[in-house]
C-alpha cells in the first residue's frame, strides 16, 4: 500500500489539472467501467448488483497548487493561490512548474542578515525564481500555467508518513483498495472527483447524474498538531474519523459507529457543527437530498509541502467501508 | 395555541426528530399527503384546488450548539447557527437525547482582571459544566436554551421562536383549512444555511413561495431611533429584500391590498438584513416569485425572546387571506 | 453600436427591476429572433438560428444601486446597497430615487472609512409625506442618474457600463450572427449583484454545448495600479477570458480553443485571473452546459457613476463571438 499511495501522491494534479491523478487511479484500481465528465471527474463502477442499495464514495483528487499571474523582466514568476494556502510554508521550498515542460523553482527569500522583520508575504506577493529569464521562459510558462508542490514522500517513525497532497491522495487510496476488495459485490459507484479545494464543484456537476442511495465521502482531516488544542482536531492513529453533525445523516453515522465496533476498526467520532469542509456539503443537498456519511484520516499540516499521516488510519478507513457496505441492506433499512 | 408546546421542544439544525413527530401529530387528519425527505423536511398538502399553486415554508430548527470535546465535566461546544457568544455565559442548557442539564460557566466578578470584565469572552474560551462527567453526552449531542416558555397580558417569551412561531402559524392555517392548492413544508437546517430549503424546493412544483418566519423587532433599547424597524405590537412584518431574496413586488403588493381589505396592520422590514428559505425557493426551477412574512420578536436568537401574541394572530389571518388572493391568480 | 449602447446605459436597472432594460432589448431584438420569452424570475430569453450546437450568451441586465430604507422627518432618505457600492466614491454622486426623482448623496461623517449608512440622500424634499406623494418611501429603488460622454478617441464615459457594456456586445453579437447555423440563444439575466442569482435560475434548465457570459473585468492602466504585476487588463487591449476566478477555472483545451480563433481573426486577447464571480459561475457547474467560457471587457472605475471603457474592445469583442460562433458551426458541419 506504500508504494501505491506514493504513485499517487507523485501525481500532479492541482485543482483544474487533475488528468495525472485519474490515470494513476486508473492502475490502481480495480474497475470495470468508467467514464470522465466535462469538469474532469472520474466515475469509476465494477458490475454491480441492481437490487442492492447504491453507495457512492467519493474521495477527490485535486490538491492545492498555483496559477502563474504575471512574471517580471527578471523572470521572476507571480502566483495566486488555487486553493487555501498558508505562506509560511512556502518560503524557500521548491515548486514544480507544470509548464510546456516541468521545471523547477524556488520562492525567493531574503537573507537572514538582510531581513527588516518577521512579517511573511502573502502569497500573491511571493516570487518564483526558476534560474531562468523571461525570455528562456517564454515558450515554458504563460499566465495561467499551473504550479503544485514538489513530489515526495518518506515513512517517519512506526506508521507514519510524510508527503505532499494526502489531502486527500488518502481518500483516493482508500477508494482504489475498496474496489480491490469489494469487486463486483454490492452497488458502488467510486467518484473521484475534481475542484474540492476549490469549492466542491466536481462534486456538483456529478451529482447532476447520479443519484444515490447513501453518499459517503473520504476525505482528510485535522490531525493533532503542537500548534493547536481544539476539539477540531483528531490523533494520528486514532483509526478512522466518523462525523456527525447537520451535515451527516444521523442514520448512517449510527450505523458507521455499529460497522466500526463490530469489525474491532480503531475510531473516533467528530462533531460538524456547520457543513463540512468536504464535497458532503454540496453533495447532501443535490439530487433530491442525499443520505450521506463523512469518514475522514487525520492529517498533519494539511496544505503544505509536507503532510504527515499515519498508514494505519487508512487502513482503519478501507475496513470500515467494507463492514459498512457488507451492511448497507440494513442502513436502508434503518429508521431515519 | 400551542406555541409553548412547541417553543418547549428542542430540535438544532440536523437533529429535529422530537419537532418534527409534534408537528406530524397536529396537522394529522387535518391536510393530506404527509411526507419527511432524506434530509428530514417534513411536507403535508392542503386538499384543494387553485389557479396558482402556493408553497408555504417555515422551519423546525432553532439556533443551538453542538458537543464537540468532552472533558471530564467541561464540554468544549460550538454554535449551530449564529449566536452571539456575548449571550452563552450563566445560561442554562439541556445537553442530548436524555437533556441533561448543564450552564455555561461565567467567571465570577471578584477574580476580573482590571479591563478584563469589558470584553466578552471568545467562544473557544467557553465551557459547558455538566458537574460531574456524565457517561451518556457524546461527541455530537445537541445543546439548546433551557428556557421555561411564560405568557402574560398576551406577551409570550420562551426560546425558539424563530422559527416555532413560523410553525405555529402554519399549523393553524393547516387547521383552519385552507381552499387552494397549497404544499406545507416545514424544514430542516435553514440555521445551518437554508440547506433543507435547498432540498426541499427540488421536491415540491409550485408558482409562488412563501416563507413564515420570526425575526428581529428592533424596538428596543441600544437600536437608534430611525433603525427602530419593525416593532413588536405592530402586526406582522413583510419582507421587501433581504440579504437571501428581493422578493415578488406581486405577492408584497397582494398581501398589502389583502391587509387594507381586512383591517390587518403590517409594517415592512429594514431592507437587506437576515436571509430565509425564501433565499432558496426563489430560485428553483424557473424560477419562483417568493416573499416573506415574520412575526417581529425581540432578542431573537437568544436564550429568550419575545412576541406579542396579537401579531401572531394578525400574521396568521394575513397569510391565510393572502393565499386566498394569491392563489387566484395576480 | 454605441448608440445602443448609449441607450442601454441611460436605462435605469437596479437589481430586481430591470424591466427597462429588457424593453429596450425586446424592442432592440425582435426583428434578428424567432422567439423571446421570459423565465418566472424575469431572465429574458432570446432565440434565434439553425439546428446545430446550441450557443448561449448570457450578460446581465442588472445595475448595482440602493435602496431606501428610511425617511428622516426633515426628508432626507436613507439606504442601503443593492450591490457593493464603494461609500466613498459615493459622495457627491447625482442620482434618481424611483421613478426619476433626483438626489445628490452626501455623508454626515467626515473620514476615510465611510459606510454606506452614513450617507443620505437630498432630493429636496422637505419632509417625508412629500415623498409620500410620490410614492417614495422604504423600498424604492435608487439608480445613478444618466450620464453618458464620449470622451478621447474610442474611450466612453458613463454609468453602468457594468454590465450594458456585456448587453450590447450580446445584442450586436445576435444581429450579425443571424444566420448562423447554430442553434443561437441569447439569455439577459437579472440580479446577478446581488448573487449570480439570474444565472442560478439558468443553469437549473439551460442546455447548451457552449455558454459564453460576457461580463466587464478591472482595468487598471491608470495612476490607480499598485504595481505592473498585480494582474490587471488595460484599456484598448481585447476582451480578456477567465483563467480564474472564485467560481471558475477554464480548463485547457478550451483555453486553446478561443485562443486559436482569436489569433486566426487578428483579435488581441487578454488574461483575467481574479477573485468575485459572473453569471459564468453556476453556469459552469450546471448539469445542461457543457463548456463555459468567460468573456469580459476591461473597465476603468467599476461600481462607480463614471466607468470608462474602449469601444474598440466592445467591437473585438463581438468579432471574438462571431468568430467562436462560426467556428462551433463550421466544425459540427464537418
Amino acid at each position: 500500500m506504500y508504494n501505491s499511495l506514493s504513485r499517487l501522491v507523485s501525481a500532479f494534479g492541482v485543482a483544474g489539472h487533475e488528468e495525472d491523478v485519474r490515470k494513476v487511479i486508473l492502475d490502481e484500481g480495480s474497475f470495470s467501467d468508467y467514464r470522465v465528465d466535462k469538469i474532469g471527474n472520474l466515475i469509476c463502477r465494477n458490475t454491480y448488483d441492481d437490487s442492492a442499495p447504491s453507495v457512492l464514495l467519493d474521495a477527490h483528487m485535486d490538491e492545492v497548487g498555483f496559477i502563474v499571474r504575471y512574471i517580471d523582466d527578471a523572470g521572476m514568476i507571480y502566483v495566486n493561490a488555487v486553493g487555501g494556502i498558508d505562506s509560511r510554508a512556502l518560503i524557500g521550498k521548491e515548486l514544480l512548474i507544470r509548464g510546456e515542460e516541468d521545471l523547477v523553482g524556488i520562492v525567493a527569500n531574503i537573507p537572514p542578515h538582510m531581513s527588516k522583520d518577521n512579517k511573511v508575504p502573502g502569497v500573491s506577493e511571493l516570487q518564483v525564481d526558476t534560474g531562468l529569464t523571461k525570455e528562456e521562459l517564454q515558450d515554458i510558462v504563460r499566465i495561467g500555467t499551473p504550479i503544485g508542490y514538489v513530489p515526495h514522500m518518506e515513512r517517519l517513525g512506526g506508521t507514519a508518513v510524510s508527503g505532499k497532497a494526502f489531502d486527500n491522495r488518502v481518500g483516493c487510496l482508500a477508494l482504489c483498495e475498496l474496489s480491490k476488495r469489494l469487486g463486483d459485490k454490492r452497488n458502488v459507484t467510486y467518484l473521484f472527483s475534481t475542484q474540492e479545494e476549490v469549492g466542491t464543484r466536481g462534486a456538483t456537476v456529478a451529482l447532476k447524474d447520479i443519484s444515490p442511495d447513501i453518499a459517503i465521502c473520504v476525505d482528510a482531516t485535522q490531525g493533532d498538531m503542537h500548534f493547536i488544542d481544539s476539539p477540531i482536531t483528531r490523533s494520528l492513529g486514532s483509526g478512522a474519523i466518523i462525523g456527525t453533525g447537520p451535515n451527516i445523516d444521523p442514520g448512517v453515522f449510527r450505523w458507521l459507529v455499529n460497522s466500526a465496533r463490530s469489525s474491532g476498526v480503531p475510531y473516533t467520532t467528530k462533531a460538524y457543527p456547520a457543513p463540512t469542509p468536504t464535497n458532503l456539503r454540496s453533495m447532501q443537498l443535490l439530487a433530491g437530498g442525499v443520505v450521506s456519511g463523512l469518514v475522514a484520516i487525520p492529517c498533519r499540516y494539511m496544505h503544505s509541502p509536507s503532510e504527515v499521516v499515519d498508514v494505519n488510519d487508512i487502513i482503519s478507513v478501507i475496513s470500515l467501508l467494507e463492514r459498512f457496505i457488507d451492511d448497507v441492506d440494513d442502513v436502508i433499512r434503518g429508521d431515519f | 395555541m400551542s406555541l409553548g408546546e412547541l417553543s418547549c421542544l428542542r430540535g438544532i439544525s440536523g437533529q429535529e426528530k422530537e419537532v418534527r413527530s409534534y408537528i406530524i401529530r397536529e396537522i394529522e387528519g387535518h391536510c393530506e399527503d404527509i411526507r419527511t425527505d432524506s434530509i428530514g423536511n417534513l411536507y403535508a398538502k392542503s386538499g384543494g384546488d387553485s389557479k396558482s399553486r402556493i408553497g408555504l415554508f417555515a422551519h423546525m430548527d432553532e439556533v443551538g450548539m453542538m458537543v464537540t470535546r468532552i472533558d471530564g465535566h467541561l464540554l468544549h461546544f460550538d454554535p449551530v447557527g449564529g449566536i452571539n457568544p456575548v449571550l452563552l455565559p450563566g445560561t442554562k442548557v439541556r445537553i442530548g437525547e436524555n437533556a441533561t442539564p448543564g450552564v455555561v460557566g461565567c467567571p465570577p466578578k471578584h477574580l476580573q482582571k482590571k479591563g478584563e470584565g469589558e470584553l466578552s469572552i471568545p467562544l473557544e474560551d467557553l465551557r459547558i459544566d455538566v458537574g460531574d462527567f456524565v457517561e451518556e453526552i457524546e461527541i455530537g449531542d445537541m445543546v439548546t436554551f433551557d428556557t421555561e416558555y411564560r405568557e402574560r397580558s398576551g406577551v409570550a417569551k420562551g426560546k425558539a421562536f424563530d422559527d416555532r412561531i413560523g410553525c405555529q402559524c402554519l399549523i393553524d392555517i393547516i387547521k383552519k383549512g385552507v381552499d387552494a392548492d397549497c404544499t406545507f413544508v416545514f424544514t430542516v437546517q435553514e440555521e445551518a444555511g437554508l440547506r433543507g430549503a435547498q432540498v426541499a424546493s427540488q421536491n415540491v412544483d409550485i408558482d409562488y413561495g412563501m416563507a413564515c418566519e420570526g425575526t428581529f423587532a428592533l424596538d428596543q433599547p441600544g437600536v437608534p431611533d430611525y433603525d427602530k424597524m419593525p416593532m413588536m405590537g405592530h402586526g406582522p412584518v413583510i419582507t421587501i429584500a433581504d440579504r437571501s431574496v428581493i422578493s415578488s413586488r406581486e405577492m408584497v403588493d397582494a398581501m398589502a391590498s389583502v391587509a387594507g381589505t381586512f383591517g390587518i396592520p403590517y409594517q415592512f422590514k429594514r431592507p437587506f438584513a437576515g436571509g430565509t428559505d425564501a433565499g432558496m425557493v426563489h430560485l428553483s426551477g424557473f424560477g419562483v416569485p417568493s416573499c416573506v412574512v415574520s412575526n417581529p420578536c425581540r432578542y431573537i436568537h437568544s436564550p429568550c425572546a419575545m412576541a406579542r401574541l396579537e401579531d401572531l394572530n394578525m400574521m396568521s389571518k394575513l397569510i391565510y387571506e393572502s393565499i386566498g388572493r394569491i392563489s387566484e391568480g395576480i | 453600436m454605441e448608440e445602443l449602447l448609449e441607450r442601454l446605459c441611460k436605462a435605469k436597472g437596479v437589481s430586481g427591476n430591470e424591466r427597462e432594460v429588457a424593453k429596450i432589448l425586446e424592442e432592440e431584438l425582435a426583428p434578428f429572433v424567432e422567439k423571446t420569452w421570459k423565465d418566472n424570475f424575469g431572465n429574458l430569453i432570446f432565440e434565434s438560428g439553425g439546428n446545430g450546437p446550441a450557443v448561449v450568451i448570457v450578460a446581465h441586465m442588472d445595475e448595482i444601486g440602493g435602496m431606501v430604507k428610511h425617511v428622516d422627518k426633515e426628508g432626507f432618505l436613507y439606504f442601503v446597497d443593492i450591490g457593493s457600492n464603494n461609500p466613498q466614491q459615493l459622495v457627491g454622486s447625482r442620482v434618481l430615487v424611483g421613478e426619476g426623482l433626483p438626489g445628490v448623496i452626501q455623508t454626515k461623517k467626515k473620514g476615510k472609512d465611510l459606510k454606506v449608512e452614513d450617507l443620505y440622500i437630498d432630493a429636496g424634499a422637505g419632509g417625508p409625506d412629500e415623498l409620500k406623494e410620490l410614492g417614495i418611501g422604504p423600498g424604492t429603488l435608487i439608480v445613478r442618474g444618466p450620464s453618458y460622454d464620449r470622451l478621447m478617441g474610442q474611450r466612453r464615459i458613463s454609468k453602468s457600463f457594468d454590465n450594458r457594456a456585456g448587453v450590447c456586445v450580446m445584442a450586436e453579437t445576435m444581429k450579425r450572427a443571424a444566420d448562423t447555423g447554430c442553434r443561437l440563444i441569447a439569455a439577459a439575466s437579472c440580479q446577478e449583484e446581488v448573487g449570480v442569482r439570474g444565472a442560478k435560475v439558468l443553469s437549473n434548465y439551460i442546455e447548451a454545448d457552449y455558454v459564453f457570459a460576457l461580463d466587464v473585468t478591472f482595468a487598471v492602466d491608470t495612476p490607480q495600479r499598485s504595481s505592473d504585476r498585480d494582474m490587471n487588463t488595460c484599456l484598448g487591449k481585447g476582451p480578456a477570458i477567465t483563467l480564474k476566478d472564485d467560481h471558475y477555472l477554464m480548463r485547457p483545451d478550451v483555453r486553446r480553443f478561443v485562443e486559436g480563433v482569436a489569433e486566426r481573426h487578428g483579435i488581441p486577447l487578454q488574461y483575467d485571473i481574479s477573485t468575485g464571480g459572473t453569471d459564468a459561475g453556476p453556469l459552469y457547474v450546471s448539469k445542461g452546459v457543457s463548456v463555459t467560457v468567460p468573456i469580459l471587457i476591461p473597465l476603468r472605475y467599476m461600481h462607480t457613476s463614471s466607468e470608462v471603457l474602449d469601444l474598440g474592445d466592445l467591437e473585438q469583442c463581438v468579432r471574438l463571438l462571431l468568430g467562436l460562433i462560426e467556428e462551433i458551426d463550421s466544425h459540427a458541419k464537418k
